[in-house]
């Protein structure tokens, strides 16, 4: 009987101190830095993509979660740097382990796992995410382009020729 | 050629002379990096990778023996600098080093010098993961480059190089790989460099720019992503591909290709490697052709005709109705109303069904794989008896090996053949080509005879008779393996040297030439096409005379290769499918009608049931379509809605070689498994699937009594009631679950394809090429690993060394034309634009306005300039074409290409047409 | 003597206590147990042969998904054998910052385990939360540095994927403090328990002999009396540099299984503590730079061969098998998952055991499907 008393003392103990619970949803639970969440595909400054549809996320993803359609650049109107573009960029995020493969893989720094992890569908449709839901606004962009990127852009300038 | 013995990084390897030091390498396993040598080309040293240190043993000059240590071992003496491997042959006692710090010092070097000009963009270039420099510089490369990036040459990329070729000129490394190709071994000197120093580049030479039917091999070979599939560009990356091995579609040759599949998507076409097939080639026809497989013409659904309009229906109601009525047909009018064409499209698995359809269940010998057209030629029995004996690969064939070309134009053909007979006259055989008109194979040639269309037959003949006269046949072979050469000789007569080179206009010492040549050869092979077959009978039995009374048969490296019109027209006449002979060339007993005779049968009514499949008569002549429009009950299987299908009663929808397996026979008679790739379209069905489910319908209504009968009144009136001289079919017979059980079948039923089982046609060993994933790098991104085996080619005839050859004589026929009558040729085109071009939008720009070519002497005899509208008219019928007046036919010879444009059925009344011609306004 | 007949019942697959979907044919005569067969393989994902085809790297994430407790220590000893096969140094601080992780992860995988036990025996919710709220604050650090809670993918062949910060040492040392205050309180609160002791005292027995003739590790095969912990029987990693007791049961029943994970909570405590103090002066970096820089060039390519490797996980011995045939993903893969292992004793120990005795000595072995069904 009084290993009873003595287990219910703890208990009573607890009953005074702050409960550690949080009412999720009402309360939101910050995220660690490093935490792995929802992808999100990343802009320079001056807002064109970085992604330039290399399908190196999809070749590191152990799930094979990532479906990249690459596509020509318009040179008149870039939707980013090089030739070459994402058409479609598609994230199946019921597939996804959130390993972050992709982020180490990508050459650009254009896929990054971010915090919100609040992912939930009503069908299996909408758990694949296309990139309009994964594209960052437009002036949430960071940082200038590497150059081996900004060089693809310039003028070409083949060496002079010698007159023979 | 005695082997050399030499030491690779301590290795002992043997390896026969004149090979280079790459490849003896290679033998021991040591991998020496390349970039610009290439195995199948000649090696230059251009790029420097291949550096390594070499030593020979020290000779004494007094004596001319090695030095000996004290050991007694040679002294070996080291060259002082670093030699390239691949133009070093190697020699006896060599020793070569690929592993000291020297050696990769110097590839480091070479590496970062060779990534100065190249813009590193390997994440979005196509080559990425599967391009050696990107391979070498991970293996032997410096990690850093010293190179400032802004002081790169930056050029305007990408150009395109031609129609199909793009080319990225920061990425190219000048291996001239691409280059060389095109001048060794396609022979197309299409490719150069321009300028020099920094701006030295690859440039299209010809006009059209990369006029090549291989240029898409050069993008295979490139090391770097310079030369880019511009179709590929933006499909995806290449670790993505699942390539699905099978064979391709468009010509006899049957070339080894992957169909490259990301998804449900074809995105390329690869070469496989086979070497006795087409090495690591491709033609442009088979790499972007494939397109038609995705057409949105192709067939879905089943059609049945309704009140005169075509509506959709399920298979199963199609399939019973088909079978019912074909039934009724059978019942009421027996097997000699139905009739049957199948064409050389389809697999050996479907021919041979469908022949057991007609033969066994419907009683009809009526079956055959033409197109009932009036050009059409006669099947050939050649290769059945002297094809090339098994275990030829003229991939091997050289000195000593004679090629004659008859009639046939193996560019436009087949043009992976063209590359390989190239390389036999490459490796120092003799090529001759005889035509009636300038060939690309011409440029090639070591000798070209030149004779008037009509006038085939007279030069084999003359040829015979050359070899006769100059007392330079096979003595023993003719003792031992012939009979009546007597008879010959004697039907020879009006047929001697001078006779016939009065006759056709080629001078007596030509004839004596190629005799001695064809005659002396230590092998001889055949080569005759779709010109030679329209010549006929007399120019095909020549040949095989030729070939017989020289003793070129049944021995490797021997015998001829006919060139047929489909891929897999040879395996449907292995399978029967044609009149008078069944499924490995048997005699049986009721001989039928051909196509020809259907559809004149079809016109007078007698015919009441046609199924064709995979043929499309009234496109090849429109002047079909009244006759099968008569026929009662007119089936037709096809991938499209075709002018026949048209006019059909049924149409069933067949599955593309991109959607089924089975197995092609190619013109070298060798067997050859593919596989699916993707889903069936809509309710598309493999045909062989369609004829099992027609004959199980079949099967469950012909009732013994019904087969009696129709064998009753096939068979002797014996008074008894006759026995079924078939085995009567039940649905269980037909109960064909996958191409496997069809393929036991044949192995068991067949007997030339007895060693064709799909377990057989696996076997891929002993060949030099790309065997593993992991096998040294050598033609990275080329050739895939070969999983589906090498085929396996069937014995002919000839090689029974029992068999006795009739040597029999055939009169041949010239056309004559009446006065002012000119002949009309038809020049096969591989680009011909039609139903298998579909949406090969690439392709496109290379097919042909139609025109007709007019020799130079007619035209201006008919004052006809180029660009006048002709109306070329004969008994048949008539057809107006633009003139274009050209020196590549001669005096009284019009030359049409058979493009898919041109109804050339409205005129042609036989195999060579003398039309009419006059000029109409417009 | 009431005659009575033998009853089969199915316990499972889809029952709360049996810790996932597990299957338990139970042979019953009345209430006592004759005989007990577990079925699994519900849960079965192709582990060892997605092993086969993903590379080396990839493989790292679906070992967290073995035994989702320990996803830590599966990592731990993947890489280990990894890092054998290719012969990869690990530097010092990189093996400190795995054991810490490894540990952690132990004290985690016990508060859970024995609250989920407890909450088998019926102590509905309070003691599992108990256990939970240190298994929050563990998970809490994992998040900070792995990025994920429970799938860290956080160790690499060389190192761990990232280093620890300052701000992250500070916030273990924390967790460090608070702890052996939980341990006291839960021991307050359950240890001498009335109803926990007459349901667990004498239940399920195993005995040593039997223990050792199953080769079932962990704290079953201790708690029957048998010192055999991996750590001490095989260091690996840095093991040998820390004092650490082992605990041993002395008859092999459920209590002794319980006592023994709560002395091992404290022993991990313990090493954590030296750990932690070892921390700053070990040399070296996170992960193998020399490697790191090379594999990006490389890609990592095994030698050809056959490794081993074994660590100490919560619930037994883990033990990795790879051959390489020298390509970039394993020829064959195979696992010793203790919790498969452990649960072919499961006959034995509950026969002669009434039915509700069942579920607390499957939980007292503490089995996750995730590891058995693989």
């Amino acid at each position: 009987m009084f290993d009873l008393i003595k287990g219910l003392r703890t208990t009573a103990k607890y009953l005074f101190t702050k409960p550690v619970t949080i009412s999720y949803p009402e309360v939101k639970r910050p995220v660690r830095e490093r935490f792995r969440g929802k992808h999100e595909l990343k802009r320079y400054a001056d807002g064109k993509e970085r992604c330039i549809g290399c399908s190196l996320c999809a070749a590191a993803c152990p799930a094979d979660a990532i479906y990249v359609e690459p596509a020509e650049n318009n040179p008149q109107n870039p939707v980013g740097y090089g030739e070459r573009y994402a058409a479609k960029y598609e994230i199946n995020m019921i597939r996804c382990i959130y390993c972050g493969y992709c982020e180490d893989a990508c050459p650009t720094n254009a896929i990054v796992l971010e915090h919100q992890y609040e992912l939930s569908f009503y069908d299996r449709k909408a758990a694949v995410f296309t990139k309009e839901i994964l594209l960052q606004p437009v002036d949430k962009g960071w940082g200038e382009p590497p150059p081996i990127l900004q060089n693809l852009n310039r003028p070409p300038n083949p060496p002079a020729q010698m007159e023979l | 050629m005695p082997d050399i013995t030499l030491t690779i990084d301590g290795v002992a390897v043997t390896v026969p002379q004149g090979t280079g030091l790459v490849e003896a390498a290679r033998e021991a396993g040591i991998e020496i990096p390349v970039f610009c040598h290439h195995p199948k080309l000649v090696p230059v040293g251009m790029c420097r990778m291949c550096l390594v240190e070499i030593g020979t043993p020290k000779i004494d000059p007094a004596t001319k023996q090695p030095v000996l240590d004290e050991n007694g071992k040679p002294v070996i003496a080291m060259q002082p600098n670093l030699q390239v491997a691949c133009t070093n042959p190697v020699s006896n006692g060599m020793v070569v080093k690929t592993n000291t710090a020297e050696v990769e010092f110097a590839r480091k070097g070479v590496l970062e010098f060779l990534l100065t000009s190249h813009p590193l963009d390997c994440p979005v270039c196509i080559k990425g993961g599967e391009c050696p420099l990107q391979n070498l510089t991970m293996g032997y490369g410096p990690s850093v480059s010293r190179f400032d990036y802004d002081d790169k040459v930056h050029f305007e990329k990408p150009i395109p190089l031609g129609p199909l070729i793009d080319l990225d000129r920061e990425r190219c490394i000048l291996c001239s790989r691409c280059v060389r190709f095109e001048d060794e071994i396609a022979g197309d000197s299409v490719l150069g460099f321009a300028n020099r120093g920094r701006a030295w580049m690859i440039q299209s030479k010809s006009n059209p720019p990369f006029n090549s039917k291989f240029s898409g091999n050069t993008v295979d070979i490139c090391p770097v992503g310079a030369l880019m599939n511009g179709e590929f560009r933006y499909a995806g990356r290449v670790w993505e591909i699942k390539p699905v091995p099978t064979v391709c579609p468009h010509c006899p040759v049957g070339c080894n290709m992957t169909l490259d599949m990301r998804y449900r998507d074809i995105k390329r076409v690869q070469p496989r490697s086979n070497e006795w097939v087409n090495e690591i080639w491709l033609c442009d026809r088979g790499r972007w052709g494939f397109h038609f497989v995705t057409s949105d013409k192709r067939l879905t659904k089943p059609l049945v005709r309704r009140g005169g309009e075509l509506v959709e229906t399920t298979w199963q109601e199609a399939l019973e109705d088909i079978a019912q009525r074909l039934h009724g047909v059978v019942q009421n009018f027996g097997g000699n109303a139905v009739g049957g064409l199948a064409g050389g499209r389809l697999a050996n698995e479907d021919l041979y069904l469908f022949q057991k359809l007609f033969r066994e269940l419907l009683q009809s010998p009526n079956i055959d794989s033409r197109n009932g057209t009036l050009d059409e030629p006669e099947h050939d029995d050649l290769a059945y008896a002297f094809g090339l004996a098994s275990g030829t690969d003229l991939g091997q064939l050289g000195k000593g090996t004679t090629v004659l070309v008859v009639g046939a134009d193996p560019e436009e053909e087949a043009p992976v053949h063209l590359l390989r007979l190239r390389g036999i006259k490459r490796r120092g055989g003799e090529l001759i080509v005889a035509n009636g008109r300038p060939t690309k194979l011409d440029a090639s040639a070591t000798r070209t005879v030149r004779y008037q269309y009509g006038h085939e037959a007279h030069f084999v003949l003359g040829l015979l008779s050359a070899v006769l006269e100059g007392g330079s046949e096979n003595k023993e072979f003719v003792r031992s393996r012939t009979k009546n050469l007597d008879a010959l000789r004697t039907a020879l007569r009006p047929f001697g040297v001078a006779a016939v080179a009065e006759q056709i206009g080629v001078a007596a010492d030509v004839f004596q030439a190629v005799a001695q040549s064809v005659a002396g050869a230590e092998n001889l092979v055949i080569v005759y096409g779709r010109e030679a077959f329209a010549a006929g009978t007399p120019l095909l039995q020549a040949l095989g005379n030729l070939a017989l009374i020289t003793g070129h048969v049944g021995r490797p490296g021997n015998g001829v290769l006919p060139i047929m019109r489909y891929n897999n027209s040879r395996g449907a006449l292995d399978m029967g499918v044609r009149p008078g002979k069944g499924p490995g060339y048997t005699n049986v007993v009721k001989e039928g009608l051909t196509a020809q005779q259907m559809v004149q049968a079809a016109g007078n009514g007698k015919l009441q049931a046609l199924y064709i499949a995979g043929l499309d008569p009234v496109a090849a002549n429109p002047a079909s379509r009244a006759a099968l429009e008569k026929v009662g009950l007119l089936i037709v299987q096809d991938l499209f809605l075709t002018p026949t299908a048209q006019i059909a009663d049924y149409v069933l929808p067949a599955s593309s070689f991109a959607e089924r397996d089975g197995t092609y026979t190619n013109a070298e008679r060798r067997v050859q498994r593919f596989r699916a790739a993707r889903n069936n379209l809509g309710d598309s069905r493999p045909d062989w699937q369609i004829f099992a489910g027609l004959g199980r319908a079949l099967a469950a209504m012909v009732r013994q009594p019904a087969l009696d009968t129709v064998a009753a009144s096939a068979g002797k009136p014996t008074g008894k009631r006759p026995a079924p001289a078939q085995p009567v079919a039940t649905a269980r017979t037909w109960l064909y679950r996958s191409t496997d059980d069809i393929n036991a079948e044949i192995v068991q039923q067949v007997a030339i394809y007895k060693g064709a089982s799909y377990a057989q046609l696996k076997s891929s060993h002993g060949t030099w090429g790309r065997q593993a994933a992991d096998d040294p790098v050598f033609y990275d991104g080329t050739s895939y690993t070969n999983t589906e085996g090498f085929g396996v080619q069937w014995p002919t005839l000839a090689e029974q060394t029992n068999v006795v050859f009739d040597l029999v004589f055939s009169q041949p026929t010239t056309p004559q034309p009446r006065n002012g009558e000119l002949l009309l040729v038809a020049a096969p085109r591989l680009y011909d634009g039609g139903t298998l071009m579909q949406n090969a939008e690439g392709l496109s720009f290379w097919v042909a306005q139609p025109y007709v070519g007019v020799a130079k002497a007619d035209a201006e005899r008919l004052g006809i300039a180029s660009g006048d509208r002709l109306r070329l008219s004969s008994a048949q019928g008539n057809v107006e074409l633009y003139a274009k007046v050209d020196g590549l036919v001669g005096p009284g010879t019009l030359l049409v290409p058979d493009l898919a444009e041109i109804p050339l059925g409205q005129v042609q009344t036989g195999v060579l047409t003398p039309v009419r011609v006059e000029k109409v306004e417009g | 003597m009431l005659k009575t007949e033998e009853l089969q019942i199915n316990i499972g697959p889809q029952h709360p206590s049996t810790h996932g979907v597990f299957r338990l044919m139970a042979t019953v005569d009345g209430e006592t147990v004759v005989h007990l067969e577990p079925v699994f393989g519900y849960l079965h994902r192709n582990h060892e042969q997605l092993g086969e085809i993903w590379t080396y790297l990839q493989t790292i994430t679906i070992t967290d998904r073995l035994d989702y407790f320990n996803s830590m220590i599966n990592e731990h000893g993947y890489c280990m054998t990894v890092e054998k096969l290719a012969s990869i140094e690990v530097p010092e601080r990189a093996e400190y910052i795995r054991v810490i992780m490894s540990e952690l992860s132990r004290i985690l995988n016990h508060a859970a385990a024995i609250g989920f036990w407890l909450q088998d025996m019926g102590s509905w919710g309070t003691t599992l939360m108990f256990g939970f709220r240190q298994r929050e604050m563990i998970m809490d650090i994992f998040e900070s540095v792995g990025g994920s809670r429970m799938m860290c993918n956080y160790m690499r062949f060389g190192g761990v994927a990232r280093d620890l910060t300052p701000n992250l040492v500070e916030q273990i040392n924390l967790f460090l403090e608070g702890f052996p205050q939980f341990i006291d309180d839960f021991e307050r609160l359950m240890m001498e328990n009335e109803i926990l002791l007459a349901r667990s005292r004498n239940v399920g027995v195993l005995p040593k002999e039997l223990a050792a003739a199953y080769s079932v590790t962990g704290p079953v095969i201790r708690g029957s009396g048998i010192p055999y912990d991996i750590r001490r029987a095989e260091p690996y990693s840095i093991y040998d540099r820390f004092a650490f007791d082992i605990p041993v049961g002395s008859v092999g029943d459920v209590y002794d299984r319980f006592l023994v994970r709560m002395e091992e909570m404290r022993q991990s405590h313990r090493i954590l503590r030296q750990a932690m103090e070892q921390l700053p002066q070990a040399s070296g970096s996170y992960i193998n730079q020399a490697y790191k820089a090379a594999s990006k060039q490389q890609g990592l390519r095994l030698p050809a061969g056959e490794a081993y490797c074994r660590v100490e996980s919560p619930k037994g011995e883990l033990g990795y098998y790879i051959v390489s045939n020298g390509g970039n993903s394993a020829y064959r893969y195979g696992i010793r998952a203790p919790s498969l292992i452990n649960l072919t004793a499961l006959n034995d120990m509950c026969r002669g055991y009434t039915v509700a005795d069942i579920v607390v000595i499957l939980g007292s072995i503490d089995i996750v499907m995730g590891e058995v069904d693989r």
